[in-house]
């Protein structure tokens, strides 16, 4: 398990700034609805990898779901 | 009927593979790729919006259906951006199907053709199926194919523009010169007629979304497009008659009336 801190952290989430209670990617995530991917920074996090990602401040982070497309 | 037409190994019985997109409603999205007899949608990933609940119906209805998923990377612009979007898309839908596109100007949202073959060898290295949505430049598609890519989609014109064949004659060189890949029709297609022209061509299939998503009946123009690729198809498999410059009667000359053989 990655290592918990207790702080708040400004991060770039879905594009929009928002001010984070905890670096733990997994404590973010329950608001999102399933089933959704991440990437972080431009990079992919697999699923398995949730429990160990620690976010820093300043990150991009991005939660897609399915929508239409062509 | 046994179909000859796979992508990567998985057959299809259709050869016309839709688009979820641009429908005026998602009930009539469901009911034109009923119709239309598909087994393979495209669908693509964006940022969610909790406050936005259209995404869960979508997917609802999409897994409805139990169709093939085919997953784009409409409107990634580097390659970073493709394969990010790729393994997102492999998480979610468990499939290593990924319709690769790579824009290259925002105007004719054009495949960028460098950056397309650096990410197709990323993906293809990576376990993906790559069908790279391409132009119908036959050097690069000759290259997208030596990488490994066994399905390539060529645009007949600019996606949504459904101008239809733009150039033939590249088409068709792409046809002749790469006889074993298989080749999808991707973008520009407006009416089922040019469909059933590049099936008559030799294409293996087509994929179109605009051209029924944004018909005044979606649900009818889908079938429309299903029977003129059938139709293309057969006609392909027929084989045409050879074309010639000069009139020839099919109705036989021998024993018309009214003339002689004998001047008078």
């Amino acid at each position: 398990m990655a290592e918990q801190m207790k702080t708040e952290l400004s991060i770039w989430l879905n594009g929009k700034k928002e001010s984070l209670d905890s670096n733990q990617l997994s404590h973010l995530l329950p608001r999102f609805k399933s089933p959704f991917a991440v990437a972080l920074n431009g990079c992919f996090i697999a699923a398995n990898q949730y429990p160990n990602t620690v976010l820093q401040a300043g990150d991009q982070l991005d939660i897609v779901s399915p929508i239409a497309g062509g | 009927m046994h179909s000859d037409f796979n992508i990567y190994g998985t057959q299809l019985n259709s050869r016309l593979i839709l688009g979820s997109a641009l429908y005026p409603s998602p009930a009539l999205m469901q009911q034109a790729l009923q119709q239309s007899g598909c087994e393979a949608v495209t669908l693509s990933l964006r940022r969610q919006a909790p406050e936005q609940q259209g995404g869960e119906q979508f997917w609802q209805l999409i897994r409805e259906l139990k169709l093939q998923l085919l997953p784009n990377t409409a409107g990634c612009h580097s390659v970073q951006q493709a394969v990010t979007l790729a393994q997102m898309s492999r998480e979610i839908f468990q499939t290593n199907w990924i319709k690769l596109e790579l824009i290259g100007d925002d105007y004719n949202l054009q495949p960028e053709p460098m950056l397309l073959l650096q990410a197709a060898e990323h993906l293809l290295a990576d376990g993906f199926e790559v069908l790279p949505y391409c132009t119908d430049d036959l050097v690069l598609c000759k290259r997208l194919y030596e990488l490994g890519c066994k399905v390539l989609m060529p645009w007949a014109a600019p996606i949504g523009s459904g101008l239809g064949v733009l150039n033939p004659y590249a088409l068709r060189t792409l046809r002749e010169r790469l006889p074993d890949a298989t080749l999808i029709v991707d973008a520009g297609l407006g009416v089922p007629s040019h469909a059933c022209q590049v099936m008559e061509m030799g294409f293996d299939g087509v994929l179109l979304n605009s051209a029924v998503a944004l018909a005044k009946d979606p649900v009818l123009m889908a079938l429309a497009f299903s029977q003129a690729v059938a139709a293309g198809r057969s006609a392909f498999l027929a084989g045409a008659m050879p074309k010639q410059d000069f009139a020839s009667p099919s109705t036989p000359v021998l024993g018309m009336p009214f003339w002689l053989q004998e001047a008078l």
